[in-house]
C-alpha cells in the first residue's frame, strides 16, 4: 500500500473527517451546555454512601428531588445541609448524565471513636494520657485534623512527664457492621532525661539549700516538668509565708545535653516587695487579707478590700460598729499594710424589725429574704449579712414593681444587745395598665395571655416582661412553630401605669417529615422509636422533642442522646436522633466489715470481727431492646442472698418498667432464721408530673423453711412446713424530698397492701397493709425537724416471717434489732406481731461553723409491736431517747447514737449505741 | 490505533474527534460541587472558591493561577476562624459592604456580573455574605492589631534608609524627605507588623480549632 495519499482521493477524506470532528464537538458540548445550564430540569437524583447507593433514608435528606430546575445555589446548600446531619465526613455532588443533569450525591459516612487504646512502652501514664487528652475522646466523631491534634497532646503530656523525645503513631481500626473505629496509639516513650543540676538565680533572699531541700525535683533523679511546675507553686508559698506576696518564680532556662541525657535547669526568682499586714487593735485572721496583696494592684484599692473584709469579719462576732483606718510604710523592698481598728462595743442582735412596710408584711419580707430572728444557742441572723440586707430587700421591691425603693438600716441599741430596724420607703408602684399582642395569627390573644406571668393591674417589672418573651417564644416552639422573633413595646400612661405590647413576627409552623437515627449499632430502632413522642406528619414540638430525649437517656442504655432538628424547606424537618450506646457490662465488688454482736460501749474493737461482701454483674440493652440481666449476690454472718433479675421498660407491649427476679435466700433474725427461694414479676408506674408518683404491683411465689426457731412454733408454722406463699400486692410511693440521700425538706410517703392467696397448692391465707410516712422541714439555717410514722396491720394465717417486727437503728432506738414487741415467755425472744405502729421524731442541729457536714441530733422514739391488731393502741407504746452525731456524706449521714428505753423494767435501762449509714427508715 | 486510520491512512481529526468523545464521557461525570474545608462543622464548598475568585472578591496579583484556589481557600479559613471568636463584637459600618459590592461588579462590568450571577444562580444579595465576611475580617485583625503595633521613631529612619532610599535610586527618582513621607512610612511599617501578628494568632487559632481540608486538586473549570 502506498504511503502517499491520491491527490483525487484526498478531499472527501478531509470532508469526512471535519463532519466526524463537527459531530464529536456537538457531541461533547451538548452534554456540557446541558450540564451547566442553570434552570434546566433535574433528571434524576441518586446517592452512595461508601460506594453503596444509599438507603430512603438518606435519600429523604436530599432537599433536590428529580424534576427541580437546576441551580448551584441549591446544590451547594444542599451539600451543607447533608453535612449539618452529622452522618457524613464527605460529600461531593457529580453530575453523571451525557444529556441532562443527573446528579449523584457521593457521600463518605461519618465514624465516630469507640475506643482509645493506649500500647507501646511499658509503664504509659495512662491516667494522665486519658485525662489530658481533650481533641479525640471515645465517642467524639472522627476526624483526621482531631487525629493529629490528639497525637500532639499526647506528646505534650508525655513531655510533661520527663519523656521529652516521646513518639506516637496512631492507626484506626474499623469495628465490623458499625460506624466506628478504634484508635489505637503506638507510644515510644523515649528515654527520660536526668537533671544534672539546678541553679537558682535572681534575688533568691531564702537559703538556697533550703529551696533545694524543700523541692521534689533533685540532682540525679528523672527530670518531670509536671513535678517541677508543682515544686515552684511549692517554693512560691514559701516565699509567701516570708510575706514575699508578689514572688515570681520560673524556669528560665532549660538546657538539654543529648550525648548524656541531662538536663541543667535554672530557675530564676524575683521576689519583688516583701509585704507584710499589720492589724492593731483586733484579732483578725491574717489569712483573710493575705490573697489580696498577691497580685499586683493599686494599693488604694487593697487598702480599701482590706477594710471591707475586716469589717465584715468583726461584723459577723457582733462588733457592728467597727472602724477602721489604714496607710502603708514603705522602707526599702519592703512595705507595711497598716490597718487600726476601733472595734467599738460588741452587741448581740435580737429580732429583727420593719418599718413603711405597707405591701408586705414583715412575715413575708422574712420569708422572702430568708431572715430569722436570733434563738438563743441556736443563731439566727448574721451581722455581716444584716449590712447586706437593705441591697437584697431594694432587689426584692423591684421585682415586685417598685421601681425607687429606699431602705435604711437602723439600730435601737440597748446594754448589749442591739435590734435593727429596717425602714423602708417603698416608694411609688409600677402597674401595667394593658398587655396586647400583634402580629398574631396562628393562635389568639387569650392563648398567649395564658403563657406570661404578667398580668393587667399587676407589678410592671421589666426584667418580668423580658421573661413573658421568652415564654412566648418557647411556646411558639412547643407547637411547632420555628423562627418566630417577639419584641415588646412598652408605653408610659398617666401617673405610674403602662401598656405592654407584644409584637410578634410569626416562623413557620414546622411538620416532622422523617426520623433517623445514627450510633444505635446495637439498639434496635423500634427500641428507639418506642420513646419518642413524635412521628412523621406531627408538629415538631420542642417540648415533646425534649421530651423523647429524656425518655431515651432514661432508658440507662446510652451515654450520650442529641436530637437534631434539620430544616427542609417546605415547613417540614427531620429528626436526627444519635444515639452513644454506652458500656453494656457492669460489675462491682464491695467488702466490708461485720460483727457478730451489737457494739458496745468502749468495747467495740474486742468483737470479732468477718468479712461481708456483695457482688453485683449487670449486662444491659439484651438483644438492642434496652433490656437487663443482673446478678447479685450478697454474703455476710446475718444474710446470704443470690438474686437473678430481668428487666424491662415494658410489659407486654404497655410503657410498664417491669422485673422479673427470682432468689434464694438464708437470713438470721433474732428469733429464728430462714431459706427462701421465690419468684416475682413486678411493674412500675412512674407518674413525673405529680411529684414523683410511682405505683408499683407485684406478684409473688416463695418457699420459706424455717430454722433454729428459737420460739415455740406457731401452729402457722408447725402446720406447714416449708411455707409456700403466693401473693399479689399494689403499692404506691410519692417521693417529695429534695435529695433522697440528705433531705432538708418534702416528704416521703409510701403504703404496701399485700394480700396472699393459697393457690398452686401454697398455705399462705393473709393479708398485710404497711404504710410510712417522712417528712422534713427545716426550722433554721442548719436546723432541721423530721418525722417519721410507720404503720402495719396484718390479718389472716401469718407466719413468723412474715410478722411485723421493730427495734434497732431505723425504727426503735431503745431497743436491740427487732426486740420490740410481745416476747417468747421462755426464750425471751420477739415474736412479732399482726400490728406495729412507730413514730420516730428528730431534731438536727449544726455543731462546729468550721465543719457545716458535722451535726448533732436528738430523738425521741415512740411505738411497739402488737400480737395482735385489736392490741393496737397509744397506751401500749413504748418510749426511747437519745442522741448522737451525724456526719453528712453522699449517700446519707453516718450515724453514731446512744438510745436509751424509757420503758424498760429496771437494770434493763441500758444505753445502746447505734452507728448506721443513711436516715432512720 | 487502526480506529484512526481512515482509507489506510491515519487521519488527526479522527484522532482529535476520538480523543474529544473520549472526553466527553469524562465531562458526563462531572463534579458539581464538594466539600472544599470544614472549619469547626461550617462547611466551605467548593463552588465558594469559585465565586470568590470569579467575582474577584481577592486579590490574586501575585499569586499563581495553580495556587489560587487554595489561596482563597486559605483566606476563607482565616475569615472563619476569626469570625468564630470575634465575630459576635464588631458591627461594620452601615452601607459598607453594599458600597464594596457596587465596585467589584462596577470592576467587573454590567455585562459579565450577569453572566456571572446567571451562570452561579445567584442574586445580588447572596453575595454579601462573602464581602461582609472580608470586610469582619479586615476590621476585626485591623481593631485588634492597631495599638500593638506600634511603629517608633527609630524603625522609621531604619525604612527610610534600608527601604524607601534604595527603592527610589532603582527607579531613578529622587526622594523625598523623611519628614514628609512619615505617615506614609508609618502606614507600611504597621501594616507589615499588623500582617505579621495577624498571622502568628491565625497560627495559633489553626492550631487550637478543627480545621480539615478536602480540596486536593482544582476540578476542571468552565
Amino acid at each position: 500500500m502506498s504511503r502517499y495519499t491520491n491527490a483525487s482521493n484526498k478531499q472527501p477524506d478531509s470532508s469526512l473527517s471535519r463532519a466526524l470532528l463537527l459531530l464529536a464537538l456537538l457531541f461533547i458540548l451538548a452534554p456540557v451546555t446541558a450540564a451547566q445550564e442553570e434552570g434546566a430540569p433535574v433528571l434524576s437524583v441518586a446517592a452512595v454512601v461508601d460506594g453503596i447507593a444509599a438507603e430512603e433514608e438518606v435519600m429523604d435528606l436530599i432537599p433536590i428531588k428529580a424534576g427541580d430546575p437546576f441551580s448551584r445555589k441549591a446544590a451547594a446548600d444542599s451539600l451543607r445541609r447533608l453535612y449539618a446531619t452529622g452522618l457524613f465526613s464527605d460529600v461531593r455532588i457529580d453530575n453523571d448524565g451525557r444529556e441532562g443533569i443527573r446528579l449523584t450525591y457521593v457521600l463518605a459516612r461519618r465514624y465516630s471513636v469507640r475506643r482509645i487504646i493506649f500500647f507501646g512502652s511499658d509503664n504509659l501514664p495512662r491516667r494522665s494520657l486519658n485525662e489530658g487528652l481533650y481533641s479525640l475522646r471515645e465517642g467524639d466523631p472522627f476526624s483526621e485534623s482531631r487525629l493529629s491534634r490528639a497525637e500532639g497532646e499526647i506528646r505534650n503530656i508525655l513531655h510533661r512527664e520527663g519523656y521529652l523525645q516521646a513518639g506516637v503513631q496512631s492507626e484506626q481500626e474499623k469495628v465490623p457492621s458499625t460506624s466506628q473505629l478504634d484508635i489505637l496509639f503506638d507510644i515510644d516513650k523515649g528515654r527520660q532525661l536526668t537533671v544534672s543540676s539546678i541553679v537558682f538565680v535572681g534575688d533568691v533572699i531564702l537559703n538556697r539549700s533550703r529551696l533545694h531541700r524543700t523541692i521534689k525535683t533533685r540532682v540525679g533523679e528523672p527530670y518531670i516538668p509536671a513535678l517541677l511546675e508543682k515544686d515552684v507553686e511549692i517554693l512560691k508559698q514559701m516565699y509567701h509565708d516570708q510575706d514575699y506576696r508578689q514572688i515570681e518564680i520560673s524556669v528560665s532556662a532549660e538546657k538539654v545535653n543529648e550525648k548524656t541525657g541531662t538536663v541543667d535547669l535554672t530557675l530564676e526568682v524575683f521576689p519583688r516587695d516583701k509585704i507584710e499586714i499589720i492589724i492593731n487593735g483586733a484579732e483578725v485572721p491574717l489569712e483573710l487579707l493575705k490573697p489580696i496583696w498577691e497580685a499586683r494592684i493599686f494599693e488604694e484599692w487593697g487598702l480599701s478590700e482590706g477594710e471591707a473584709k475586716i469589717q465584715q469579719y468583726l461584723r459577723k462576732k457582733g462588733f457592728l460598729f467597727a472602724k477602721i483606718t489604714s496607710s502603708i510604710q514603705r522602707e526599702n523592698n519592703a512595705f507595711q499594710v497598716i490597718h487600726t481598728v476601733d472595734k467599738g462595743r460588741r452587741y448581740k442582735l435580737k429580732k429583727v424589725e420593719f418599718s413603711g412596710n405597707d405591701s408586705f408584711d414583715d412575715e413575708r419580707l422574712k420569708e422572702e429574704l430568708d431572715i430569722h430572728d436570733n434563738i438563743p444557742l441556736i443563731g439566727g441572723i448574721d451581722g455581716a449579712r444584716l449590712f447586706e440586707l437593705p441591697t437584697e430587700m431594694e432587689y426584692f421591691y423591684m421585682s415586685k414593681g417598685f421601681p425607687d425603693p429606699l431602705i435604711h438600716l437602723q439600730f435601737k441599741l440597748e446594754e448589749e444587745t442591739a435590734v435593727p430596724i429596717f425602714q423602708i420607703e417603698e416608694g411609688r408602684r409600677e402597674v401595667i395598665e394593658s398587655i396586647a399582642f400583634e402580629g398574631e395569627s396562628l393562635f389568639d390573644g387569650r392563648t398567649l395571655l395564658q403563657q406570661i406571668s404578667s398580668v393587667e393591674n399587676g407589678p410592671f417589672v421589666q426584667i418580668g416582661v423580658q421573661k413573658d418573651i421568652w415564654k412566648i417564644e418557647e411556646y411558639y416552639l412547643n407547637e411547632g412553630v420555628r423562627g418566630s422573633e417577639i419584641n415588646v413595646q412598652v408605653e408610659r400612661l398617666e401617673g405610674d401605669r403602662f401598656s405592654v405590647r407584644f409584637r410578634i413576627t410569626e416562623g413557620i409552623p414546622v411538620r416532622i417529615n422523617s426520623i433517623m437515627l445514627s450510633g444505635n449499632d446495637v439498639t434496635r430502632k423500634r427500641t428507639i422509636l418506642r420513646e419518642v413522642l413524635l412521628k412523621p406528619g406531627d408538629k415538631a414540638s420542642y417540648a415533646l422533642i425534649r421530651e423523647s430525649k429524656r425518655r431515651l437517656e432514661k432508658l440507662g442504655i446510652f451515654s450520650d442522646v442529641k436530637i437534631e432538628e434539620i430544616q427542609l424547606d417546605d415547613g417540614t424537618e427531620n429528626l436526627h436522633i444519635r444515639v452513644l450506646e454506652g458500656d453494656r457490662n457492669y460489675i462491682s465488688l464491695g467488702l466490708g466489715l461485720e460483727t457478730e454482736t451489737e457494739p458496745r460501749t468502749f468495747a467495740i474493737w474486742d468483737n470479732p470481727y468477718r468479712l461481708r461482701g456483695t457482688f453485683e454483674f449487670i449486662r444491659s440493652n439484651i438483644f438492642g431492646t434496652a433490656n437487663q440481666f443482673s446478678v447479685v449476690g450478697q454474703l455476710s454472718i446475718q444474710d446470704q442472698r443470690l438474686v437473678v433479675s430481668w428487666e424491662q421498660p415494658t410489659l407486654f407491649g404497655l410503657p410498664l418498667e417491669s422485673y422479673l427476679n427470682g432468689w434464694i435466700e438464708r437470713e438470721r433474725r433474732t428469733s429464728y432464721s430462714f431459706d427462701r427461694r421465690g419468684i416475682s414479676l413486678s411493674s412500675i408506674k412512674t407518674i413525673a408530673d405529680r411529684g414523683n408518683l410511682i405505683f408499683l404491683g407485684t406478684m409473688r411465689l416463695t418457699r420459706t423453711t424455717l430454722f433454729e426457731l428459737e420460739i415455740p412454733e406457731s401452729e402457722v408454722d408447725r402446720q406447714h412446713f416449708p411455707y409456700s406463699t403466693t401473693s399479689i400486692s399494689g403499692s404506691f410511693i410519692w417521693d417529695r424530698r429534695d435529695d433522697p440521700f440528705n433531705p432538708q425538706k418534702g416528704f416521703f410517703l409510701s403504703s404496701v397492701i399485700e394480700w396472699a392467696y393459697p393457690l398452686f397448692d401454697t398455705e399462705s391465707d393473709y393479708q398485710k397493709l404497711f404504710t410510712k410516712y417522712q417528712g422534713y422541714q427545716s426550722l433554721l439555717p442548719g436546723v432541721m425537724f423530721s418525722s417519721t410514722i410507720r404503720m402495719g396491720l396484718g390479718r389472716g394465717r401469718m407466719p413468723i416471717h412474715e410478722r411485723f417486727f421493730g427495734g434497732g437503728s431505723n425504727s426503735f432506738r431503745g431497743v436491740e434489732f427487732d426486740g420490740l414487741g410481745p416476747r417468747d415467755p421462755v426464750s425471751t425472744k420477739p415474736v412479732g406481731g399482726k400490728g406495729l405502729l412507730i413514730f420516730n421524731f428528730e431534731l438536727t442541729y449544726p455543731l462546729l461553723k468550721d465543719m457545716p457536714n458535722l451535726a448533732g441530733v436528738v430523738f425521741y422514739d415512740v411505738g411497739n409491736v402488737f400480737g395482735k391488731r385489736s392490741d393496737l393502741t397509744f397506751d401500749g407504746l413504748r418510749n426511747a431517747a437519745g442522741l448522737g452525731l451525724r456526719y453528712k456524706t453522699p449517700l446519707g449521714p453516718v450515724r453514731f447514737e446512744i438510745g436509751w428505753n424509757l420503758n424498760g423494767p429496771v437494770g434493763e435501762r441500758k444505753a445502746r449505741i447505734f452507728i448506721t449509714l443513711g436516715n432512720v427508715f | 490505533m487502526r480506529i484512526f486510520k481512515l482509507n489506510g491512512r491515519r487521519n488527526p481529526f479522527l484522532f482529535i474527534a476520538g480523543a474529544l468523545c473520549w472526553l466527553s464521557f469524562q465531562a458526563a461525570g462531572q463534579m458539581i460541587d464538594r466539600i472544599a474545608a470544614v472549619v469547626e462543622e461550617t462547611v466551605i464548598t467548593w463552588s465558594d472558591i469559585r465565586i470568590a475568585r470569579d467575582f474577584q472578591l481577592y486579590d490574586l496579583q501575585e499569586v499563581l493561577p495553580s495556587e489560587q484556589d487554595r489561596y482563597i481557600l486559605d483566606r476563607m479559613v482565616d475569615q472563619k476562624l476569626i469570625l468564630r471568636k470575634m465575630g459576635a463584637e464588631i458591627l461594620l459600618p452601615v452601607g459598607e459592604p453594599e458600597k464594596t459590592l457596587i465596585s467589584t461588579l462596577r470592576r467587573l462590568g454590567a455585562d459579565r456580573s450577569a453572566e456571572l450571577l446567571a451562570f452561579f444562580g445567584l442574586t445580588r444579595e447572596d453575595l454579601y455574605p462573602y464581602i461582609e465576611e472580608k470586610l469582619l475580617f479586615q476590621k476585626i485583625t485591623f481593631e485588634r492589631f492597631k495599638d500593638s503595633a506600634f511603629v517608633g521613631l527609630k524603625e522609621m529612619d531604619a525604612y527610610y534608609e534600608e527601604v524607601y532610599l534604595p527603592e527610589r535610586e532603582a527607579i531613578g527618582l529622587n526622594p523625598l524627605p523623611l519628614l514628609e513621607i512619615l505617615n506614609e512610612i508609618e502606614a507600611a511599617i504597621k501594616e507589615t507588623k499588623i500582617k505579621r501578628l495577624v498571622e502568628e494568632w491565625l497560627k495559633t487559632l489553626r492550631a487550637e480549632a478543627d480545621v480539615q481540608i478536602f480540596l486536593e486538586s482544582t476540578p476542571t473549570d468552565r
